[in-house]
């Protein structure tokens, strides 16, 4: 009997959190296992498993999963690649470590993304909240009504026009300029 | 609903490859000459990304969550005990 593969869409977060904990009971004895086995600990586990959970639920939004495969066949071939991606890392860097100390390019524009998200969850979490349900969850209009209690598609839209005005606008204001925002 | 909403409607329309060739080829030369509109549309750009860096985090708040929760609540011993499974 495979697992139910489909990740519906719910109409609220003690839903989600449900659904989460289900596939988590399901299949994280398993990759815990898998890591153990190959010289890891709990930690790693837990960190891989959460990367796999996160990669699962944004493909899930993007479109189903392949019918064959069941969710917890999925997360488990996650977590190995995800483990031989790591190990193969470590190998290279600590070889690097050895001729050059450079910190590498990108995690610059990485800070500069969360230092901004920082300010954001600051001043706007509502906003941030609204957003993410609209561009990250992609909840239908029912379940923005839900959460949010707009009147009608009409008016949730127009605060999610409003939202990205406001922190366009909070942007300009503060210290970065427009332009880091952009990088 | 109010003149710089709308651009914010059609920047996202163009963000998600919802306007027609034609109308796209129209934005895009809209903001060829208009560099304001070329800047609103970077920034609503990255807005969406950074929007999803949030929604992920607040997915992983909610994994730590599930996983404290299923090492330390009393009715989750069996889960625990498969965790400990000698292999």
């Amino acid at each position: 009997m495979t697992a139910e593969i489909e990740l519906p869409h719910r109409v609220n977060n003690v839903d989600r959190r449900k659904l989460l904990a289900e596939w988590y009971d399901q299949s994280f004895p398993a990759a815990a296992r898998f890591v153990r086995v190959n010289g890891g600990d709990m930690e790693e586990a837990k960190d891989l498993f959460h990367d796999a959970m996160i990669i699962c639920y944004e493909k899930h939004l993007n479109g189903r999963f392949s019918a064959d495969l069941s969710a917890k066949a999925y997360l488990l071939g996650i977590v190995r690649h995800l483990w031989f991606r790591r190990v193969k890392e470590s190998y290279r860097s600590s070889s690097l470590e050895a001729t050059s100390g450079d910190i590498p390019a990108d995690t610059e524009p990485k800070l500069l993304s969360e230092k901004l998200l920082l300010l954001l969850e600051r001043s706007g979490i509502r906003c941030l909240e609204l957003l993410s349900a609209f561009y990250y969850e992609r909840l239908s209009m029912k379940q923005i009504h839900k959460r949010f209690g707009y009147a009608g598609e009409r008016s949730a839209t127009v605060q999610k026009y409003k939202c990205i005005e406001k922190i366009r606008d909070q942007v300009k204001n503060t210290t970065l300029s427009y332009e880091d925002f952009f990088e | 609903m109010r003149i710089s909403l709308n651009d914010i409607a059609q920047i996202e329309a163009y963000l998600e490859g919802k306007l027609t060739p034609q109308a796209g080829l129209f934005f895009h030369a809209k903001m060829l000459i208009s560099p304001d509109l070329a800047a609103k549309t970077r920034f609503q750009k990255r807005l969406y990304d950074i929007v999803r860096m949030f929604g992920r985090k607040q997915l992983k708040k909610e994994l730590e969550e599930i996983h404290h929760e299923l090492l330390n609540h009393p009715e989750k011993k069996a889960f625990r005990e498969e965790l400990n499974h000698p292999f």
